[in-house]
């Protein structure tokens, strides 16, 4: 086990404090931003890129790296346990088709749906007499979340949708890139201690 | 709005069952409609295409997947058949590509998208 690998467990143990007690009794999530992890050497990890985000992973805690629907697909990372039931997958997605499902349906406003960032900051804020606003917070599942964190460093803005009170199995989380069209989501049980992973050597590269 | 029925009874049955096959908990209640069929057809053959399934069946009338075709598709076994076939992974990506689009059909949220039954 590596020094990074053992710094990751540490920051994220406090985070998944922070994230599951401080809100555990609100009724519903707002969002609330929570601190970068910081960086950290990660010698028995793997570099891997999927569209412009790179990432250094504990070669521990990733059993298996597979990518599935061809070139455009989706990248699944499957824990040690190679149990693909417990993975997370992330997905590239553009985001001027996203925002247009919402205002198609008459759901998002131009001022909330002028961009991704705009759009996902405006979820983490319950509106009275809202009803379109309030659709928008539940289908997303922020409505019914214990949490709605948001993480920010340089360019990258990071929008975690935590669980709701019946499962941890099945979360999501969207990494924004300013001035990209696509966005980049992430589904599955994403633990504290898996985004700690992901965003403590997180940077934007480049394609290949 | 809500269709009750036999067939919409059904549908909700193979959602419930893609989900858990899936291991995907489906924790929002789920309100089989017309709008959630043809969101869910497009899940199938997204899935049954990204498992290189064999055996799928071809598009439907209009492209556009309804709670009867769907029931006449995966009946008689068919499911299961279709299960057999499909990767788990995939299954996992299509929930995370299309649940958000599929719980608004069933929140009575009309949205206007492509199919992907090309």
């Amino acid at each position: 086990m590596g020094i990074g690998y053992v710094s990751c467990m540490l920051r994220s143990a406090s985070m998944a404090a922070v994230l599951l007690f401080a809100n555990a009794s609100a009724p519903a999530a707002q969002l609330a931003a929570q601190p970068w992890p910081a960086s950290s050497q990660c010698e028995a990890c793997v570099a891997l890129q999927y569209g412009r985000l790179h990432m250094r992973l504990p070669l521990s805690s990733v059993g298996r790296i597979y990518m599935s629907g061809g070139e455009d697909g989706a990248l699944h990372l499957l824990p040690a346990s190679d149990r693909p039931q417990q993975g997370v997958v992330f997905l590239a997605v553009d985001s001027a088709d996203y925002l247009q499902k919402y205002r198609s349906a008459g759901l998002l406003s131009d001022a909330d749906g002028g961009s991704m960032i705009r759009f996902l900051d405006a979820l983490g804020v319950s509106r009275s007499n809202d009803e379109a606003h309030a659709k928008l917070r539940e289908a997303e599942g922020v409505s019914a979340a214990r949490h709605y964190s948001r993480f920010s460093k340089d360019t990258v803005s990071v929008f975690w949708i935590g669980p709701d009170s019946t499962s941890v199995q099945w979360q999501r989380a969207f990494f924004v890139v300013e001035g990209e069209n696509a966005f980049y989501t992430l589904s599955g049980n994403i633990t504290p201690e898996l985004m700690a992973q992901i965003l403590s050597n997180l940077s934007v590269a480049p394609q290949p | 709005m809500a269709v009750l029925g036999t067939d919409a009874d059904q549908l909700r049955q193979y959602i419930e069952s893609f989900y858990a096959f899936a291991h995907v908990p489906l924790t929002w209640k789920l309100h089989p409609n017309e709008a959630v069929a043809d969101v869910f057809g497009t899940m199938l053959n997204e899935a049954a295409r990204c498992s290189r399934a064999i055996g799928w069946v071809p598009p439907p009338p209009g492209g556009r997947a309804t709670i009867s075709w769907i029931v006449m598709k995966l009946g008689n076994g068919m499911f299961n058949h279709y299960k057999s076939q499909t990767s788990l992974s995939c299954a996992r990506a299509v929930i995370a590509k299309w649940g958000t689009q599929l719980r608004l059909a069933s929140m009575g949220v009309a949205c206007q998208e492509a199919r992907a039954w090309a």
